[in-house]
């Protein structure tokens, strides 16, 4: 491993963790909602009610993200599986970690590969029209928006074509690595660090955003 | 020099500026968890659907809770709070007339969206910006008053 791989292992690794220590932080304000004495049992209310019966259930799915936008949600799922999925079972990477570390993840063979990057390519290709097509999307869209999309498909596409031999192999590889680090390096600094977000404030900091003694009635006026 | 700049004259006189230093303070008293949305919400418009004030307003984005964030806290956390007395009308527009803080939208990474409209609710507050309904109460509030005052004094 040359330097510039550590210098991106660094920066990502420094990077993620000063995020996540800042996610963590933000638990340490973690408070019950309403404050102890003001109901009885209070902290053992459930957010949610349990839905057991059939029509409830058909409610709480008729409500959710997977019957109003289906297509995009199973695209999106698609779309972050393949981009941590590929790189990792990647025949060729692996063969480069193990001459470097001697450790080695499990390979899928190269056509497999080959057609998943096809179909990630599919999935920005599908992002990109959406942001450009769909009016709720383009009335937010930044420069930010379209760059963290660029980033997560450079190193993919340099790659298939690297693979194809589509353009000249030694400018492609060379692309290829400098994207990947350069998508790596741009995680924590940029809108990417949904990647750390995701699983902090969904499962680990539910309540964080109220702080210390304020009660929802007064947070919500 | 009142007839060779009549207008900027005018302007200095009729236009109202927001108290940035107060602005300020409200949005540091908030600042990682602001810093927090702005920095990981990806655009993904996955709430449009979650707010009904969108769906009944033929799926206008504005009405969006992302675009509602963007545009209102958004716009005064990158602008470090510098912004015009009509922007910060636009806002108090955005945080009132087109959210009502149900709390029902649903954010994929869960970042707090109600959150971020009361803090803009409070930054509006600050600068003495109500919606016409709070505007309305104050004007009940003093009519009642005098009407009260008018009686004692004839009682009296």
């Amino acid at each position: 491993m040359g330097p510039m791989m550590w210098l991106t292992f660094g920066i990502f690794l420094i990077g993620m963790g000063y995020r996540v220590f800042g996610l963590v932080k933000l638990t340490a304000k973690r408070q019950r909602l309403i404050p102890p004495g003001v109901y009885p049992n209070a902290g053992s209310i459930p957010i949610e009610k349990e839905r057991t019966s059939l029509r409830e259930r058909f409610f709480h799915f008729r409500r959710s993200l997977m019957a109003r936008q289906p297509v995009t949600l199973l695209v999106s799922i698609v779309f972050h599986l393949l981009l941590i999925s590929v790189p990792v079972f990647l025949t060729a990477h692996n063969i480069l970690m193990d001459a470097a570390w001697g450790v080695r993840a499990v390979s899928l063979d190269e056509q497999t590969t080959d057609l998943l990057t096809l179909l990630f390519l599919g999935c920005c290709l599908f992002f990109l029209i959406r942001r450009i097509w769909v009016g709720n999307v383009r009335s937010i869209s930044t420069f930010g928006d379209f760059a963290i999309l660029f980033f997560a498909a450079m190193p993919f596409l340099t790659g298939a074509m690297a693979y194809h031999q589509i353009f000249d192999y030694q400018i492609l590889i060379i692309l290829h690595i400098l994207s990947g680090q350069f998508m790596l390096m741009a995680i924590p600094f940029t809108k990417l660090v949904h990647m750390a977000v995701f699983f902090f404030n969904r499962w680990a900091a539910r309540p964080v955003m109220f702080k210390k003694n304020d009660l929802i009635t007064k947070e919500f006026t | 020099m009142l007839l060779v700049f009549p207008r900027k004259i005018k302007e200095a006189y009729t236009t109202l500026t927001p108290d940035t230093d107060a602005i300020m303070k409200i949005l540091k008293g908030h600042k990682e968890t602001i810093e927090l949305f702005l920095d990981s919400c990806v655009h993904c418009t996955f709430c449009a659907d979650s707010c009904f004030l969108q769906t009944n307003h033929k799926k206008d984005p504005t009405f969006m809770p992302s675009h509602k964030v963007i545009h209102s806290l958004g716009m005064l956390y990158r602008r470090k709070g510098r912004v015009s007395w009509e922007e910060l009308e636009q806002i108090r527009d955005v945080v009132w007339k087109k959210c009502v803080l149900c709390t029902r939208c649903d954010c994929l990474l869960h970042l707090d969206i109600p959150k971020m409209i009361s803090i803009a609710r409070d930054v509006c507050r600050s600068q003495g910006l109500v919606p016409e309904v709070e505007q309305d109460l104050e004007a009940i509030r003093k009519s009642v008053e005098a009407a009260d005052t008018a009686e004692r004094a004839a009682v009296l």
